[in-house]
């Protein structure tokens, strides 16, 4: 299901969306966050089931080492959808022929001789780390 | 406002050369300045003592006619950029207290060239936001209100700092990011003037990373000239980012001729968009004669794949941001929370550290990175962007800039948009596409709006060619005379 948005951007916390079946009612039933979706650049909104369930979200926070409470999952995985929803119109594009993007500014990767370019920092670089004994990183045990 | 903190960067800069004052005199002015203006919470460190010093030497050098090109200046640094012995922390949780033990190679360019260093600017965290409110040091307020309306607004962002510091005068100019917007969105809320060089125009190297492609470092300045001054110092090759464009760096104040005579200015179609405001929409047009008065022939052109930029800007730059905070681990440097185990403590760091825009960054950024999913978003979207990209060069075929809004809507309040993440991302639909493309961009103040805020239009250059969007940019200032100042409501 699609909903046609059109409307525009505002700050005022109301909808503007006029007459698409486009407003708050669609957040309050907690379908998708449409309200003020742009719809500056008329596109289409996805409204339909989440892409991202819960347990997506505790594999993804998991694989990313973010603890995530269960009494957020629900939230995440609506935000996490939302975005995910909307950046699916790039599907509309026929990129068949197109190669992907390697740099911003056509340029050949430099390279260098691989030596050492600076003193021995060891004091500087571990001076900021919340543990560190006889100049090395310390962790909580990692090997039984 | 003292009579020397009324000045403009190359007013001053001249001025110090001609000892009409020093540069300690110049930079007490500004300290007391930022004390006064504490309200704005534009500084997240200030560095009263070390400016002064600075100041002190630059008046050595001064004295024996020995001074660089900015000698004597006093600057705010974004707090994204790392300087040595002086706290760092991209407004992050996860940084408190951090210390680099090196100097980013863009203040260093500025720090060889005479500037002084005012303090830290605040900023969205790790640069992720556009209205400063993701900051864990708070939100910075804009130093514009809405006529006879005392709500807080913010100053844009994510280099929301940098912009109301130039724009409340407590910084003669400022350094800042941008990489969907970051410097000119933040310029055009404040009627300040803010560039985002090419991509390898200015070292990324000591800028706490966002997203590589993307990231590149810029001024946020009074002046059109300010900012050719400020790039003229940022910019150069640098071999320790490999990004790092080895091209000469031009005169870019002598490419202020005020001459755009035969110059095409192009108008992509794409950018006036359904509903956009009215006055945004006349804005532009207003701009459109102003260059055309002065010489300037208009070209239509169309950039089709414009509507694609920022959904692919929401996969590539939340990728790249989930790869390099990887590194914020509890381990090198910042917050450490313990937990049972290593990866409890990584976890439990990280939950702590981060806060809801970066984790939600991180986490949309892990998902589209996580196998069965990377060809059909991240690669997707580098695609899209190669198509983006050939946009702009077919665009380029029949004219040599680009002239557009910088942003849909003047400054909002504080609080108005921060819980619906989309509608914060579309402050920057004018602004992703240079970014996407690598390609150079200027906000200038314009006019306006009917409420009695700042507006700003863009300019857009071809690669590597900031002489000539700045000379536009010069034009287009002097033809807005845009003179209007906020009043300090800040100071008591």
């Amino acid at each position: 299901m699609y909903a046609d948005c059109r409307g525009y951007l505002h700050h005022s916390g109301l909808c503007w969306l006029q007459g698409s079946g486009c407003s708050d009612n669609l957040r309050a039933n907690g379908v998708l966050s449409l309200r003020c979706v742009p719809v500056l650049l008329k596109f289409q909104h996805k409204v339909g089931p989440m892409s991202v369930d819960q347990n997506t979200v505790r594999k993804v926070a998991h694989l990313a080492r973010i603890a995530v409470q269960e009494d957020e999952l629900d939230h995440f995985a609506k935000e996490m959808s939302t975005i995910l929803d909307w950046v699916e119109q790039l599907s509309e594009v026929d990129t068949d022929q197109v190669e992907p993007m390697t740099s911003a500014v056509a340029q050949n990767m430099r390279l260098r001789a691989d030596e050492a370019t600076s003193p021995p920092l060891r004091d500087e670089v571990t001076r900021n780390a919340s543990g560190s004994e006889d100049g090395f990183f310390a962790v909580p045990k990692v090997v039984e | 406002m003292t009579e020397l903190t009324k000045l403009t960067l190359t007013e001053a800069r001249d001025k110090l050369v001609a000892k009409e004052f020093t540069a300690q005199e110049l930079t007490q002015a500004y300290v007391s300045a930022i004390e006064a203006a504490r309200p704005l919470n534009a500084y997240v460190l200030e560095t009263a003592d070390k400016a002064l010093e600075m100041a002190k030497a630059s008046d050595a050098r001064l004295q024996k006619g020995e001074g660089g090109a900015l000698e004597g200046v006093p600057l705010g640094i974004k707090d994204l950029f790392c300087t040595k012995d002086v706290r760092t922390t991209a407004c992050s949780h996860i940084l408190d207290g951090y210390v680099p033990a090196y100097e980013s190679s863009v203040t260093a360019n500025l720090w060889a060239d005479g500037a002084v260093l005012l303090g830290k600017l605040n900023n969205d965290e790790f640069a992720m936001g556009s209205s400063n409110e993701t900051s864990f040091e708070g939100p910075a307020v804009n130093p514009w209100r809405r006529k006879g309306d005392d709500t807080q607004l913010v100053p844009g962002g994510s280099s929301g700092g940098s912009s109301a510091a130039v724009a409340a005068h407590i910084a003669l100019a400022t350094t800042a990011t941008d990489t969907g917007g970051s410097i000119r969105q933040p310029a055009a809320f404040t009627g300040t003037v803010g560039l985002k060089p090419t991509y390898g125009r200015c070292s990324r190297w000591g800028v706490i990373a966002f997203a590589s492609s993307l990231d590149q470092p810029g001024p946020i300045t009074r002046t059109v000239r300010d900012a050719a001054v400020m790039l003229k110092s940022m910019a150069g090759f640098d071999p320790k980012d490999t990004t790092s464009a080895d091209v000469p760096v031009p005169d870019y104040e002598a490419a202020l001729t005020g001459d755009i005579r035969g110059l095409k200015v192009g108008i992509p179609k794409e950018y006036r968009v359904d509903g956009m405001a009215a006055e945004i929409d006349a804005l532009w047009q207003q701009g459109i004669d102003w260059l055309k008065q002065a010489g300037a022939e208009i070209v239509d052109v169309s950039l089709p794949h414009t509507k694609y930029a920022l959904p692919a800007y929401y996969i590539v730059a939340p990728a790249e941001a989930s790869s390099n905070l990887a590194r914020y681990d509890g381990v090198r440097y910042g917050l450490r929370v313990d937990g049972d185990n290593i990866t409890d403590m990584y976890e439990k760091t990280r939950a702590a550290g981060f806060g809801d825009e970066v984790k939600r960054r991180v986490m949309v950024g892990t998902y589209v990175l996580s196998a069965g999913y990377y060809d059909a978003y991240y690669i997707k979207a580098q695609k899209v962007r190669t198509l983006i990209s050939q946009d702009f060069a077919k665009a380029y075929e029949k004219c040599d800039v680009l002239l557009t809004p910088t942003t849909p809507t003047p400054a909002f309040g504080i609080g108005e948009n921060i819980d619906d993440p989309l509608s914060m991302y579309l402050n920057d639909v004018f602004t992703v596409t240079a970014n996407l493309a690598g390609l150079p961009g200027i906000s200038v103040p314009a006019g306006l709006s009917a409420n009695g805020l700042p507006l700003g239009l863009q300019l857009i250059g071809k690669s590597f060619d900031e002489e000539t969007l700045l000379r536009t940019a010069g034009v287009l200032e002097e033809a807005a005379a845009f003179t209007a100042a906020p009043e300090a409501w800040w100071r008591a």
